[in-house]
């Protein structure tokens, strides 16, 4: 019972490393809303060079959130 | 939750045993449901397209028009076609949520097997375009001792792929579950939404974005 507590503890701070994904997509999104607003005609160019940075920053995070599926769902007792 | 799929039947060959889950028999019914789909759209294609044929045309030519941006004329024969089928099929696959069936890429052995495909086409193109003496010293770029991280390189391209499809998956449909187990049977208007954000909207956002890696690290690790 005690280690159920400990896993939840563990995915919770494990959970915390989402925030550098979010910070990079964020800075991702904005630079290229300013891009686009500097150069419209170069929009779906922008579109899906961004989508492809978000990917690369999104995998980051997911390597975290991981973490903590795997200690809530993989390692939990009974 | 139970995070591994549920063996369907077993068949035994040379006294082992091989399980059949419930993922393979989701993808054999969306390559069945494909198969039909484009079989009875293109049965009579004709020189003055009808509605339906133009609008197949319009998918064609967008694909068509991914891969040449993306990587140029001279992949277009090849790439066309397998990036092309490859992305309707995980379409199928991610988005399957919406008609009730457990999206078969929050398998992770199935999304591995979409990024070994991947991780086999790149270093096959990048032997075809350099021959094995080029492609063997492209690890020794730009000095010897770089042959460590260039490795790594190789094998993390194909993790990644397995863990961004296979994490996105598994997220929405946790969610969704936990919203379902709590609201037990008043579970109606506000599933809705969150089936079309995490069943749709991710589902084809991690569809593009598979296509467009694919089709970016093909190109990069050929002309190394």
């Amino acid at each position: 019972m005690e280690l159920n507590g400990m896993l939840a503890i563990g995915a919770g701070l494990a959970a915390i490393g989402v925030i550098g994904g979010g910070i990079g997509i964020g800075q991702i999104g904005g630079k290229a809303v300013e891009a686009i607003a500097r150069q419209p005609e170069a929009k779906s160019d922008i579109t899906s060079t961004m989508i492809l940075g978000i990917a690369f920053a999104e995998v980051t995070s997911l390597y975290a959130l991981i973490v903590s599926i795997l200690l809530l769902f993989v390692k939990w007792q009974g | 939750m139970e995070m591994n799929p549920k063996t369907v039947f077993d068949i035994e060959i040379f006294g082992r045993t091989i399980d059949v889950t419930s993922s393979i028999v989701t993808q054999w019914f969306f390559m069945a449901v494909i198969i039909t789909i484009v079989i009875l759209l293109t049965k009579n294609l004709a020189k003055i397209p009808t509605k339906t044929q133009s609008t197949l045309e319009m998918i064609v030519a967008a694909i068509a028009g991914l891969v040449d941006s993306n990587m140029g004329k001279e992949y277009k024969r090849f790439f066309v076609l397998y990036i092309g089928s490859m992305g309707i099929f995980m379409f199928f696959l991610n988005t399957s949520g919406l008609v009730g069936i457990v999206p078969s890429t929050m398998d992770i052995n199935v999304t591995a097997a979409f990024a070994l495909m991947t991780f086999f086409l790149i270093n096959g193109n990048a032997i075809k375009q350099n021959g094995l003496g080029g492609y063997v010293h492209g690890y020794f770029k730009p000095f010897a001792p770089m042959v460590v991280m260039n490795l790594i390189e190789k094998v993390t391209i194909p993790l990644s792929l397995t863990l961004r499809l296979f994490i996105n998956m598994v997220v929405g449909t946790i969610i969704l579950e936990l919203v379902y187990e709590g609201m037990g049977h008043l579970a109606f208007i506000v599933p809705v939404p969150l089936h079309f954000f995490f069943d749709l909207f991710v589902g084809v956002i991690q569809t593009f974005v598979f296509m467009m890696l694919t089709m970016v690290y093909v190109k990069t690790a050929a002309a190394e």
